[in-house]
């Protein structure tokens, strides 16, 4: 098949972000995630009005999840829950309330809860940016990699991209040592080009997508070298649609991770949209939504990045995407109260 | 679980009161938890709220974390019960041991077991860690996961356990020439164990690690990781008359090798005489028209700007 099942997609979408089934339960620290996904997936396809009775209520909820300083304002803790299972009450409105024990922010829900808002077009006026960044700088270890969570974490460029997402789209930067962060990324680089999740790992297309995102936010995408070879690094992981690593099975959410990072790098056009989009369709599932690859359960985490592949190999009426923001143009422009 | 007396139930419990969880007026991404988890994790709540950190409280967070091993709250509170309570650390690694096979992908039971080693300090034992490693390599023939080679990089420079690994990476690629994970893990080595002090490579250590490459590729041209690991050796491309010489030759056999016509374009191309940039040009042709045609586009790019060269000469 080679047509978007935009009804089943609808429908899909719809039971990712209502009540889910028990087995959903190890995604429940980064539930906030699926709801990313979800509204991610109905932005990129001009479909926000489908949940325009809820707007209010998702915002609500993602403000729920902030964590607020305690009367100390100390920062470490602060930025936003991927879910409230610490146990905190119910507060949108962001009160300042009796702080909870052993509760932590954790920047990849920081993240999507910015992105969340903005899609929904709320102005940001219910965070606390001096805590948001209290949080980051609580986060950044040494060596400018950054950990998820101040009381413990990997350390890694997934949280460097997050972190710098995050200044981004808050139009702060005080959170963030910009010379290690830039230092760290480099470290990163591997032998063959692409970029490992940390020095010497392995190159990977999602690490590679990390590293770009954070440089191009930085501003300091043209210092990097061997360019060249980087693109071809990544024009090599098509091999019908992208792989993740040299030699691994195509999955559709590298067409996102890589394809994202080729469009960084001004290569997009080098790429063969035809083989990418036959991939993607390939991962349709009869109940709606996308696969990571022919032939299982569809997810909203591979719907979303199908979807934007899609979108880049020229599906008609899909938003034009902020590739390294990862959202669209009309999101990441949303005004805010931190907008300059 | 569900034949064990709910918590409710239970006498030693009776002291604390379930703190529930507010998903808030509208249900978002809301999970449908059973009643056995639910119940583990109102107590859970309830008992960090508290800041107990009792047998019971360790207890309380095993089994949140049989629930969910990716609740990195339960993990984070079970380290800081572990710590409190004067726990033997090589206890909990035979923990998460156990955990680990069913959950090999999981960060939080890597950090975890990370954690542990941290702790043992001295008192590691480094060979069992790697000997860890290898058997969730071996487990379910995921001989890439990246987790096992990020925690076995960590404890290869953190215990010096050089020897023995180049050995082990060979035996990888016996089963499977086409690990990348194996073959990174084999630059990790190399490069972590011979390099000069000004961190370049001596040339002996260069050709030796060529042409390991190269006994692969002749095995199966077709195979990228070996055709990398030669190009991350083979620096600068010009200096290796005699590679670029067996690379030729291949490719009047191999005439759809994406690989060995790539490589050759990068060569001519570094070379950059008028005649070595029609070489390649030509070869751009190759492999437009037969050798890589899922990247014809980027051939088409790339014989262009060897065209625009060969006009600036």
């Amino acid at each position: 098949m080679s047509k978007l099942e935009r009804d089943k997609l609808m429908r899909f979408i719809d039971r990712g972000m209502g009540i889910l089934p028990a087995r959903f339960v190890t995604q429940e620290s980064n539930r906030l995630t699926i709801v990313y996904f979800g509204l991610s997936s109905l932005d990129v396809t001009n479909s926000l009005d489908h949940i325009a009775d809820q707007r209010s209520a998702i915002i609500d909820f993602v403000y729920s999840l902030q964590v607020l300083p305690g009367p100390d304002n100390n920062y470490e803790r602060c930025g936003f829950r991927g879910s409230p299972l610490i146990g905190n009450p119910w507060n949108p409105n962001c009160e300042p309330i009796e702080q909870l024990k052993h509760d932590y922010a954790h920047v990849a829900n920081t993240y999507v809860a910015l992105c969340i808002l903005k899609m929904l077009g709320d102005d940001l006026s219910r965070v606390n940016r001096p805590a948001v960044m209290g949080g980051l700088r609580a986060i950044q270890a040494q060596d400018g990699s950054f950990r998820a969570m101040f009381c413990g974490s990997e350390s890694d460029l997934r949280f460097v991209f997050c972190a710098t997402a995050i200044c981004s789209l808050l139009n702060d930067w005080s959170g963030f040592n910009k010379d290690l962060g830039f230092a760290y990324i480099l470290k990163c680089r591997s032998w063959d080009n692409g970029f490992g999740q940390g020095p010497e790992q392995e190159a990977h297309g999602g690490s590679t997508y990390c590293a770009l995102a954070a440089l191009s936010l930085l501003g300091r995408i043209d210092e990097l070298e061997g360019k060249d070879s980087l693109v071809r690094w990544l024009l090599e992981r098509q091999i019908s649609g992208f792989q993740g690593r040299v030699e691994k099975v195509a999955d559709t959410c590298y067409s996102w991770w890589v394809g994202a990072s080729l469009a960084m790098l001004g290569a997009w056009d080098l790429v063969n949209h035809d083989m990418c989009a036959s991939f993607t369709y390939s991962c349709q599932h009869m109940i709606g939504g996308f696969s990571k690859v022919p032939g299982v359960s569809p997810d909203p985490l591979h719907t979303y990045f199908s979807l934007c592949a899609l979108g880049m190999c020229g599906h008609d009426g899909f938003q034009p995407l902020h590739y390294s923001l990862g959202l669209t143009h009309r999101a990441a422009a949303a005004p805010t109260v931190f907008s300059s | 679980m569900a034949d064990e007396k709910p918590i409710a139930q239970r006498e030693e419990w009776a002291d604390v009161v379930p703190l529930p969880q507010d998903d808030g007026p509208a249900k978002i991404c809301a999970i449908a938890y059973l009643p056995d988890f639910e119940e583990s994790m109102n107590y859970f709540r309830a008992i960090v709220q508290r800041d107990e950190r009792s047998e019971r409280a360790l207890w309380l967070t095993e089994r949140v974390i049989d629930g969910n091993a990716a609740n990195y709250t339960a993990w984070y509170y079970r380290a800081k019960c572990l710590e409190d309570l004067g726990k033997d650390p090589r206890e909990e690694l035979k923990f998460v041991e156990e955990l680990a096979f069913d959950n090999a992908k999981n960060y939080q039971v890597w950090h975890h077991r990370r954690l542990m080693v941290e702790r043992l300090g001295d008192a590691a034992d480094g060979a069992a860690e790697l000997q860890f490693t290898t058997e969730i390599l071996d487990a379910d023939d995921d001989s890439k996961n990246y987790h096992a080679w990020a925690h076995r990089q960590w404890v290869l420079k953190r215990f010096k356990l050089w020897e023995g690994e180049l050995e082990y990476i060979e035996q990888l690629l016996a089963k499977d020439q086409r690990n990348n994970s194996a073959w990174n893990q084999r630059y990790f080595v190399v490069s972590n164990t011979s390099r000069r002090e000004d961190g370049s490579f001596d040339r002996a250590v260069v050709e030796r690690e060529i042409e390991f490459a190269f006994k692969y590729i002749a095995r199966s041209p077709n195979n990228q990781s070996p055709w990398n690991y030669l190009r991350g050796f083979m620096k600068p491309l010009t200096a290796f008359p005699s590679i670029v010489e067996r690379c030729e030759e291949m490719s009047k056999k191999y005439i759809l090798c994406a690989h060995v016509f790539s490589l050759l374009v990068d060569v001519y191309e570094s070379e950059g005489t008028a005649e070595s940039l029609q070489k390649g040009i030509d070869t751009c042709g190759q492999l437009i028209e037969r050798a890589d045609i899922m990247r014809c586009k980027y051939w088409a790019y790339r014989k262009e700007q060897l065209e625009k060269k060969v006009a600036a000469l």
